[in-house]
């Protein structure tokens, strides 16, 4: 009985996500905000609930949902894997109609975004590579209307930066990485499978080979073929060189979408990443591992570098984001038991992090309608609420101890530090990551100093602390951060490489 | 009796243009006339569509091979199989979300008459019925009065806005190059009856090694691409298109490609030759190219229309070089070259079907004077969307599915085709998206050209609405259900290739 009550309980998930928000066409346009926070509430809370329940019971059996349609597999899993993304997911779908100031055609923002919460949580949910394709393009499609048409400008030290150019960046982008995975599936398929056509879509059937054979492919093509799964899915999760939508997405995006895009849409990559090639090409691994190791370095580097010289509060966000990003590469990279769990959690953390700081970011914007950092001053005492919230996300963003980042960064690098071998890289990795976290310092109160601190603005006097809402879903996600920053064992409990190999079956 | 049976939906279809043309030649109040007109043809289509039922009836209950093919000396004269029943169903299905479409556009027309035609409808049934002898047909005569027979009604279509001086060139220049693709297979036909000595698709299995043959082949394939718009003649399709009025693009932009392009798959699938394979591949890649970068310059919502109908064309050129005689592998050839151009054609439809209302209310369809039109009306944008999202490929519509399993099947035998035409799905992503962002995204409203004080009732149409609702919730419905659709083309091609 209980497992039936499990199984059915993903595919309400599921099902949530796209039925509740298209039921606001019945809706009145004045009522909209407040159906999407009853029903982001609701998909939230189911969401915390199944994710919660997983780790309190990990039997993946009892949260497998299986259909078969005309042959196609509709397989729904909570896994090791992507609970703690189901939990993000939740947190991110409780939090963004609360932290969303729109005001203009609020119906058609409210479905799109929900549309790109279905498409994330398929994404993460789903065991078949034509779902996983269509969820992951379900989830990118919508991000171009909901930047052109509901965007700000941003601005860089170099340029202005206008919504419709930056969406049409994001856009192409997202379907660059997209159809760069669907080539590789079809690699995939045609190698493992060469008769077939409609049949073994399903993760399974190539996990099952891979148990059978201990391999998919010859070990030179298995190389290739991880390294164009990660490009493509680095694309989407802002590997360096091809990261500079990113910042251009999030400057112009609403700031309640760019707490999607910070806080999810980005994991999309990072789980696929985890999913596929780290899986199917795990032994490919052992010989990349260093190449993955400094490219996530650089990441983390080049991020934080750009964050220190910019003038946009988003942009420096975004770019911070970047520089966290890197730890999942590395943690991915460092292939040992210790790099997974690192991966997953930074994905949590960095999703909570930057989901508050561009809340933070947007109510400021909200009442002073300008995001340059020197335009701010002072605004702590005008709005203690809201500054003590970005003085506790700055922190956590920085790594300080008790905090979520703190317990990401420190397990990233000493799992990195484990898989390489050769003393000298050892200097230069600590060196350079060193580097990058007290860069993040620098920038990081550079921001507090200017944005809370400095001599207030006489047009500032008058504005207004954090409204209810903006308090609730601030409050709680504050509470993520801290929780997981002292009790980790939420997520490192059963996100380590022995518990997904177990699954899996290896 | 016999030969009745099996020529049902053709014998109906003749009989009902004769019965038009004789209504068109009495009738004198026009205000009757609509009526009687619109209760012909939808009466000829419903006893179309209820035949073909009947007929797919055998396949769904019995399991076993349906063939109702006219056969004569032990070759088959006139394919009448599960394969051909069901591209007739799904030609008459287009016929009829078209004829509902365009008969509501013509009763809703604002410029008293001006594009309603009382010759449409006939012609448009003739247009229907050459697609049907199309695709049924197994020799090439019998193609060549198909193909004429689709041809030449689409010359009078365009020219049926007959005040308009560029429907009138646009009218010619289509002429012009249909006379030409039909001489071309004219003289292919010729050169095959000299060597083969007969007609039969079938008689080129054997010995089509002959490079006689091969050249007469060669003129055929001219003719049908030219009719097609692959690349090197793809010249005039921008000029047909634009001269053409929405209602009329409707028509000759669906049955002529569906129906050429089923009958080009019936022609290719006797030839498994390697150099025609090149030659396929070279046309596909050159149409996508050039269809993409046509298309990245242009305001003309029409003339993108043309130009991703050039890409598609490319596109689907791509199964067609992974004929084998492996039965397996023609099966997904003729499956999936089927599905592609139906879901095609069904995105086409709703994409023009929302150009037909903002050209009937703004009188342009240049997207620079349509900014933001759509920007306020959320149903016709999302119709815009899907239609978009579905020719480009994207998923949750059914062309996702379409490309995906193209792909996914090309990739098996011609890599290197099918990351370029990946990379050149990528750059058309980009013209598409023009066009919902200028006319969805922008906010400045295009007011000059306002007519909207007119008369103009297409947008109190329930009809209109519903059947391009239908249209698009099909392509998101089975966009989700992806295997459902898939397997259908597979098992109907199946039963149908025994050999």
């Amino acid at each position: 009985m209980s497992s039936s009550f499990y199984s059915i309980g993903v595919l309400i998930l599921i099902l949530a996500h796209l039925v509740l928000p298209l039921l606001l066409f019945f809706i009145k346009e004045k009522y909209a905000r407040c159906y999407s926070i009853i029903i982001g509430s609701l998909i939230g809370a189911f969401s915390i609930f199944l994710a919660l329940s997983f780790y309190y019971n990990p039997d993946i059996t009892l949260f497998t949902f299986n259909l078969n349609l005309f042959g196609l597999d509709y397989k729904f899993r909570i896994d090791n894997f992507n609970y703690s993304l189901i939990l993000l997911n939740g947190l991110i779908t409780f939090a963004f109609p609360l932290a969303t100031h729109i005001k203009e055609r609020e119906k058609d923002f409210y479905v799109l975004a929900f549309l790109v919460m279905f498409g994330t949580a398929g994404l993460f949910l789903t065991q078949n590579m034509i779902l996983f394709v269509l969820f992951y393009e379900l989830a990118s499609v919508p991000m171009y209307f909901l930047i052109a048409n509901w965007g700000s400008l941003g601005l860089t030290p170099f340029r202005k930066v206008e919504p419709k150019y930056a969406a049409m960046k994001l856009f192409i982008y997202l379907q660059l990485g997209g159809i760069l995975v669907m080539l590789g599936f079809f690699i995939l398929h045609s190698l493992v499978f060469p008769n077939d056509l409609f049949s073994n879509w399903n993760f399974s059937d190539y996990e099952n080979i891979l148990k059978m054979k201990g391999y998919l492919v010859d070990a030179d093509l298995a190389k290739i073929l991880f390294i164009l799964f990660f490009v493509a899915f680095g694309i989407e999760a802002a590997l360096v060189p091809f990261h500079t939508w990113l910042p251009d997405g999030h400057s112009a995006a609403p700031s309640s979408i760019s707490m999607i895009l910070a806080g999810i849409l980005l994991k999309m990559g990072t789980y696929g990443i985890l999913r596929i090639p780290f899986v199917f090409f795990n032994e490919a691994l052992n010989s990349l591992s260093l190449i993955i190791i400094f490219w996530g370095l650089i990441n983390m580097f080049w991020g934080a570098l750009n964050a220190y010289r910019q003038i946009d509060f988003k942009y420096l966000i975004a770019y911070s984001s970047i520089s966290h990003m890197g730890v999942i590469f590395m943690g991915i990279g460092a292939n040992n038991d210790l790099g997974v769990s690192a991966a997953i959690f930074q994905m949590v953390s960095h999703g909570l992090i930057s989901a508050v700081m561009f809340s933070v970011a947007g109510s400021f914007q909200y009442r002073t309608n300008t995001r340059i950092l020197d335009n701010y001053g002072g605004l702590l005492r005008v709005m203690p609420f809201i500054g003590a919230i970005l003085i506790f996300a700055s922190m956590a963003n920085l790594g300080l101890p008790g905090l979520s980042g703190f317990v990401a960064e420190l397990i990233g690098i000493s799992a990195s530090l484990k898989a390489i071998y050769s003393n000298n890289l050892k200097i230069i990795f600590l060196l350079v990551s060193l580097g990058a976290i007290f860069i993040t310092t620098v920038y990081v109160i550079n921001l507090l100093e200017k944005v809370l601190y400095k001599k207030i603005n006489p047009n500032y006097y008058e504005l207004k602390d954090a409204h209810w809402d903006e308090k609730l879903h601030l409050t709680i996600l504050a509470l993520f951060i801290l929780i997981l920053g002292i009790y980790p064992r939420l997520i490192m409990d059963l996100s380590n490489l022995i518990k997904i190999k177990q699954i899996i079956g290896l | 009796m016999d030969i009745l049976f099996k020529l049902f939906p053709e014998a109906i279809l003749t009989i009902s243009i004769i019965f038009n043309i004789l209504i068109i030649s009495i009738a004198k109040n026009i205000k009757e006339l609509k009526n009687a007109f619109l209760l012909v043809f939808i009466f000829s289509i419903f006893f179309t569509i209820a035949s073909l039922i009947f007929q797919l009836y055998f396949i769904v209950s019995g399991n076993e091979l349906i063939d109702l093919s006219l056969i004569l000396n032990n070759v088959i004269v006139y394919g009448v199989s599960s394969f051909e029943i069901v591209s007739k169903i799904l030609l008459s299905i287009v016929a009829i979300i078209l004829a509902f479409i365009v008969s509501i556009y013509f009763y809703t027309d604002k410029y008293e008459h001006r594009y309603f035609k009382l010759e449409y409808l006939p012609l448009f049934l003739t247009v229907l019925l050459g697609s049907f002898v199309l695709v049924s047909a197994e020799d090439l005569l019998t193609f060549l009065i198909g193909f004429e027979l689709v041809a030449i009604p689409s010359y009078f279509v365009i020219a049926l806005d007959n005040k308009n001086k560029i429907s009138l060139e646009g009218s010619i220049k289509y002429f012009l190059i249909g006379s030409i693709s039909t001489i071309s297979i004219i003289l292919g036909i010729l050169i095959f009856y000299i060597f083969n000595g007969n007609f039969l698709y079938s008689a080129n299995l054997n010995n089509f090694n002959l490079i006689s043959l091969k050249l007469g082949f060669l003129f055929i394939l001219i003719g049908i691409i030219l009719k097609l718009a692959v690349f090197p003649f793809s010249f005039w399709i921008q000029d047909a298109y634009y001269a053409s009025r929405t209602p009329y693009l409707l028509l000759i932009s669906t049955f002529p490609k569906y129906s050429v392009v089923l009958a080009l798959i019936k022609m290719l699938s006797y030839i498994q030759d390697g150099y025609f394979k090149i030659l396929l591949s070279v046309l596909a890649v050159l149409s996508m190219v050039m269809g993409v970068f046509w298309a990245l310059n242009e305001n003309d919502i029409k003339k993108i229309i043309a130009y991703s109908t050039v890409f598609n064309m490319g596109f689907i050129l791509i199964p067609f070089t992974g004929f084998s005689f492996n039965i397996e592998q023609k099966i997904y050839v003729l499956s999936l070259v089927n599905f592609y151009i139906f879901q095609y054609i069904l995105s086409t439809i709703l994409i023009l079907g929302v150009l037909l209302y903002l050209e009937e209310k703004y009188d342009t369809t240049d997207m620079l004077k349509l900014k933001g039109v759509l920007a306020n009306n959320k149903a016709l944008s999302f119709l815009l969307v899907v239609g978009l999202l579905s020719t480009a490929g994207l998923p949750p519509t059914i062309g996702f599915i379409a490309k995906f399993f193209v792909l996914a099947f090309s990739y098996k035998f011609n890599p290197i085709l099918v990351i370029i035409a990946i990379i050149f799905s990528i750059a058309s992503l980009y013209y598409y998206y023009r066009i919902a962002k200028e006319l969805y995204v922008e906010k400045e409203f295009y007011l000059a050209n306002n007519l909207s004080s007119l008369d103009f009732s297409l947008k109190n149409s329930l009809l209109y609405y519903v059947s391009l609702f239908g249209v698009s919730i099909l392509l998101i419905i089975l966009g989700l259900l992806p295997y459902f659709i898939t397997n259908t083309f597979y098992f109907i091609t199946y039963t149908t290739i025994k050999f």
